[in-house]
């Protein structure tokens, strides 16, 4: 079964440097994707990049559906970062449709369903021909509403129909308690879910990045690090890494434990590849200040 | 033309309704049988109401936040108020539309 899959399954290049390598060649094209994690741990910008790239190198128009930040915070968030929204959504490769809900003038009366956001979704999609689609969080929907099973439903609706229109779609969710997301969005996204992280180990401070699950493809398993910078999208590109960790030299087995402002890197690099200049080199793109090797 | 009508109805104290439906759905049917009776029952002449079909114009639904649907958005007099679902719980959206305080 695994194997029918495998050959079956069409993926979709993140542009993400690093990412497309670990999962083998991109995102499961036309399904949904979750990406996870604790507030601040960079899944807003992982979606928007995932659009970003997707418009200028595959040519893939993108919709962005926020359910939090206006489209005017969007654009000033990322510009800093080389996103050109406005310029995009002017030569309408993009789509900002911002979902706001007043939960102060709302009142539930009875069964309802999702079809306003379904049509809204369709409409966006439509019109500029998209191919990739954020949703940024949809879990904000749940909050101050009543009937949550009627709402956990329609969001399975949601993401069938999302196949089923054949889109790449990133669903973002802010980590729960005891599950993934809050609202256990996991349940329903059972193809491929990213697990982002952001820890703080003896004042060091490193984002990670797992591949929780991804429905008929191989992929790395380990916690890959990788780093947000001011200047954006090559920055963040550039560094996410596959594994930059051990270095071979002279016989010798050399850990990086630090680097710059602090990035924790370890894993294993192939021993025949004698990485050491290549690494040093990458470091020196990377205009850090300090690094500590370790020998092993 | 639609600032002109707000205003009428402010002074006037008209309700004014707009109920977004997604095409002839179950639960569109129902929320529209329901306003109905119970604009005949309680507001007789005082008020305006427009049915919007989502479906046919998908620009509104954006440009006018609709994410649930039936969804009634009581327009003036103000607090705006929107009312999600099939608006069978008369006594709530009695309420919600201020004709009755309890």
């Amino acid at each position: 079964m695994v194997n029918s899959k495998q050959e079956t399954l069409r993926k979709t290049p993140t542009g993400i440097n690093g990412l497309d390598e670990i999962t083998n060649g991109g995102f499961p094209k036309g399904r949904p994707i979750l990406i996870c994690g604790s507030a601040g741990c960079g899944k807003t910008l992982f979606a928007a990049q995932f659009l970003i790239k997707g418009i200028t190198d595959y040519k893939e128009p993108g919709v962005f559906m926020s359910f939090e930040e206006s489209p005017k915070d969007l654009e000033q968030n990322f510009e800093s970062l080389g996103f050109d929204f406005k310029n995009l959504q002017a030569q309408k490769k993009l789509r900002i449709d911002h979902v706001r809900i007043e939960r102060s003038e709302i009142e539930e009366t009875g069964e309802y369903d999702l079809e306003g956001l379904f049509i809204r979704l369709n409409y966006a999609i439509d019109s500029i021909g998209a191919k990739r689609v954020v949703l940024d969080t949809i879990e904000s929907l749940f909050s101050g509403m009543e009937n949550m099973a009627l709402l956990r439903s329609e969001i399975r609706r949601l993401f069938t129909w999302l196949k089923e229109k054949g889109v790449t779609t990133i669903i973002t969710g802010e980590r729960g308690e005891s599950s993934l997301t809050r609202q256990g969005l996991e349940e329903y996204v059972s193809d491929c879910v990213i697990l982002l992280d952001f820890r703080v180990i003896e004042q060091i401070a490193t984002r990670r990045l797992r591949i929780v699950k991804y429905r008929g493809s191989t992929h790395g398993t380990n916690e890959y690090p990788f780093l947000i910078d001011e200047h954006g999208i090559s920055g963040a590109a550039r560094y996410l890494l596959k594994v930059r960790l051990q270095i071979i030299h002279r016989n010798y087995i050399y850990r990086i434990t630090r680097i710059g402002s602090g990035i924790l890197y370890w894993g294993t690099l192939p021993r025949q590849q004698h990485p050491y200049n290549r690494q040093c080199g990458h470091f020196k793109n990377y205009s850090c200040r300090s690094f500590c090797i370790e020998q092993l | 033309m639609k600032k002109k009508v707000k205003d009428k109805s402010t002074i006037e104290g008209k309700l004014v309704l707009k109920l977004y439906v997604s095409g002839m759905s179950y639960k569109s049917m129902q929320a529209i049988e329901n306003l109905k009776l119970l604009c005949d029952e309680h507001l007789k002449d005082s008020f305006e109401l427009e049915i919007i079909d989502i479906f046919k114009n998908p620009k509104l639904a954006s440009e006018q936040h609709i994410v649930f649907s039936p969804s009634l958005l009581k327009k003036s007099p103000l607090p705006k108020k929107t009312l999600v679902g099939t608006l069978s719980d008369t006594q709530k959206v009695l309420k919600t539309l201020g004709i009755t305080t309890e």
